[in-house]
């Protein structure tokens, strides 16, 4: 199956580009989908709390975390918590 | 430069001038008061000060917009001083919008220039005959004819009231709309920083007050210079830890709008939370491509402030003080608009006219749901077709709402008095509580966040009490969707920032805990040398106690627990986006557990008890339960 996995923020310069295709095998995991990354050099920290990852628009501590499944042409998101706001 | 100087002791504080400004416009007469010892130690400053003279004079039941009402504008005992962030002014005053109290906050320079004056806070009083501004210095007070520069937008009536005064000066000001008594009016500053909220704008208009100018050569004395300077290192120091401070010098309040239409945050389509269309045009990296300059407050290391060139389509050329967060959702994602283009220039015209950008936006996206229900029609929108994502459209409405043309002399008035001179049933579209429009936030989403809304004593405002528990998770982190312990959460935003507002302190630092009470009690010791202010605690009790005299002061009015009512959608409503789907506001539990926690009666109002706990005895024995 085919993820997009897009990088918002300052991460898409850290990872030197702002979205990819990661074809992965049937059944995988948000967390098969992270190792992959870090074999391909991009290296995602989900345990960070500075960082936020979002499948399909829903927060993957939501979802089940990095045990979350994935399928055919979903849509990540991994983001920096950017503090500040107001 | 006639006028009184009440008490020609030398100022028997440290931090303060020691001086408060009356200003009487009916009769063009100055007064400067020394600073009572008990207002200082019993209310510290700033928001303090300012609430504390509203509830002893304003009478109940006075016109918002008349010579009755008073304007307060405080600086507080760390103003001017090396104190990181601390520098920002608060205009009070009896609402024009809400007929509650306001509170509104403003940056820039203007605040330590007034202390440097010489004056810890103005009280403006009366009603002019005819447009003046007032020029302040350390001599004296001048009451000066505004006639050629009323009418004016506000970066004209900078320049020319600072070559006729001193081009140094620093001054806050209203533009058209203020004039024209526009209801969601703001105050505007010679750097475009404005206090938006509430209406300050209309007051000031209201009074044919066109500007405040000043300037001072005075410095507030310090009363233990080594440790000030020790706790002032800590406070950098902290700031150096923290990740905000690289956030909001790379791009103040913007690196989040992404991130909070993601977290279900922000609210879009006038908070039908639709999925918005090109939000992708908010992603940080797409937003700091248009800056091309930083700025900053007095005294201030953060440096948030950004400037936005425009070069594409119809704006191309413009160069402006960049929209904030809350506008980029205001003139944006509330109207269903990803053009940033539209929304800087929408932005500019703001600050030109002199409108709360919050406020307005708001209206706007009123007006557009009811067109597209067909409660309004083409006839009554002056031909405008007004649609979800048209930046004409809101380029066009903010300047009939400033210049009260058409539609926008309706919408001049707020969603609260627009829905009632409309009916129809419009009163369901107007998101407001208190007659203050919803920012940026959706209550659905952020529990505590939406409690602050409600019980805010301005009506709904972010700044009153921004939820870090549930937005950042600071000081600890809790789930935004739960009801429980949110009461105790939201006192504990609500008093800080209360206690902050003396200082008076920026509440971005605060909210991302680069300042804390237990700093602010050490930097507020060393220069005052007040020794009550030594104990966080009593920093603590202060904030607690500003609060529930804001309570009792719109309690006085006519308020309670009635009005601490969040619109029809937010309540029933569920919300039908990620990351928030199918979430509505728990109103009554949320409601009835912050009561409690506030030693507040059912009907929203302070028992006698907890007001003499808090040595507020005139307020326990005119309305406390």
């Amino acid at each position: 199956m085919r993820i997009r996995v897009k990088f918002v923020g300052d991460l898409h310069q850290k990872v030197g580009m702002t979205d990819l295709w990661v074809h992965l095998p049937d059944g995988s995991t948000v967390e098969n989908l992270l190792e992959d990354l870090r074999r391909n050099g991009i290296k995602v920290d989900s345990e960070n709390s500075s960082m936020v990852i979002f499948v399909n628009g829903r927060r993957l501590e939501f979802i089940g975390g990095l045990k979350a499944g994935l399928k055919d042409l979903d849509e990540l998101i991994i983001m920096p918590i950017i503090a500040g706001g107001i | 430069m006639r006028g009184v100087l009440v008490g020609q002791e030398a100022n028997i504080f440290s931090g303060y001038m020691g001086k408060i400004l009356r200003i009487d416009l009916t009769r063009c007469k100055w007064t400067a008061e020394p600073l009572r010892k008990d207002l200082a130690e019993n209310f510290i400053g700033g928001r303090g000060f300012g609430i504390k003279i509203l509830f002893d004079e304003l009478e109940k039941g006075i016109g918002p917009l008349s010579p009755e009402n008073k304007l307060i504008i405080t600086v507080g005992p760390l103003t001017g001083t090396k104190a990181q962030s601390a520098s920002r002014w608060i205009a009070q005053f009896k609402s024009p919008l809400t007929s509650a109290y306001c509170r509104s906050v403003g940056g820039g320079f203007f605040g330590a220039e007034l202390k440097f004056a010489g004056y810890d806070a103005i009280v403006v009083e009366g009603r002019s005959e005819k447009p003046v501004y007032v020029w302040i210095r350390d001599d004296g007070v001048e009451f000066r004819d505004a006639s050629r520069v009323w009418g004016m937008a506000t970066e004209s009536t900078k320049e020319f009231i600072l070559e006729e005064t001193d081009e140094k000066a620093k001054m806050c000001m209203i533009g058209p709309a203020g004039e024209r008594l526009v209801k969601i009016s703001a105050i505007v500053t010679d750097d475009m920083r404005t206090a938006s909220r509430g209406g300050g704008g209309a007051v000031m208009g209201s009074k044919n007050l066109k500007a405040i100018v000043v300037k001072g050569a005075k410095r507030p004395a310090i009363y233990d210079e080594k440790a000030f300077d020790e706790a002032v290192k800590e406070q950098i120091e902290a700031y150096r830890g923290s990740p905000a401070l690289e956030h909001f010098r790379a791009l103040g309040t913007d690196g989040i709008v992404y991130l909070f239409y993601m977290l279900g945050n922000f609210p879009t389509y006038n908070f039908k939370q639709l999925p918005l269309e090109g939000v992708h045009r908010f992603a940080p990296e797409v937003l700091a491509s248009y800056v091309v300059k930083h700025g900053g407050c007095f005294g201030c290391m953060m440096r948030c402030w950004k400037t936005f060139k425009l070069t594409k389509g119809p704006y191309a050329g413009i160069t402006w003080e960049f929209p904030e967060y809350e506008t980029h959702w205001s003139y944006g994602g509330v109207l269903g608009n990803c053009n940033i283009e539209s929304i800087t220039y929408a932005n500019m015209l703001s600050d030109l006219y002199g409108l709360d950008t919050i406020s307005t936006g708001v209206s706007i996206a009123f007006a557009t749901e009811l067109y597209e229900k067909g409660i309004i029609s083409k006839s009554e929108t002056d031909g405008l077709e007004l649609r979800w994502g048209d930046p004409d459209v809101i380029v066009e409405l903010v300047r009939r709402i400033a210049l009260r043309i058409g539609i926008g002399n309706i919408l001049a008035e707020g969603v609260k008095r627009a829905s009632e001179i409309i009916g129809r049933g419009s009163e369901k579209y107007a998101m407001h509580v208190k007659g203050l429009e919803l920012p940026a936030y959706d209550p659905r989403s952020l529990k505590g966040q939406g409690l602050n809304f409600a019980t805010s004593p301005i009506g709904a405002s972010h700044c009153i009490g921004w939820n870090k528990f549930e937005i950042l998770g600071v000081p600890r982190k809790v789930d935004p969707f739960a009801t429980e312990g949110k009461g105790e959460i939201t006192k504990y935003v609500q008093d800080e920032t209360a206690v902050a507002e003396t200082a008076v302190f920026c509440t971005f630092p605060l909210t991302n805990q680069m300042i804390t009470l237990d700093m602010y009690s050490k930097l507020l010791y060393a220069a005052t040398g007040i020794e009550k202010f030594n104990n966080p605690k009593y920093l603590w009790l202060v904030g607690e106690r500003i609060f529930n005299l804001e309570r009792v002061f719109i309690v006085r009015e006519g308020f309670d627990a009635r009005h601490d009512a969040m619109p029809e959608r937010i309540v029933k409503e569920p919300v039908p986006r990620e990351p928030s789907k199918g979430q509505v506001f728990e109103q009554d539990v949320l409601l009835k557990d912050y009561y409690n926690v506030r030693g507040w009666n059912e009907q929203g109002i302070p028992s006698k008890e907890k007001l003499k706990e808090l040595g507020l005895y005139d307020a326990a024995e005119q309305v406390g339960a």
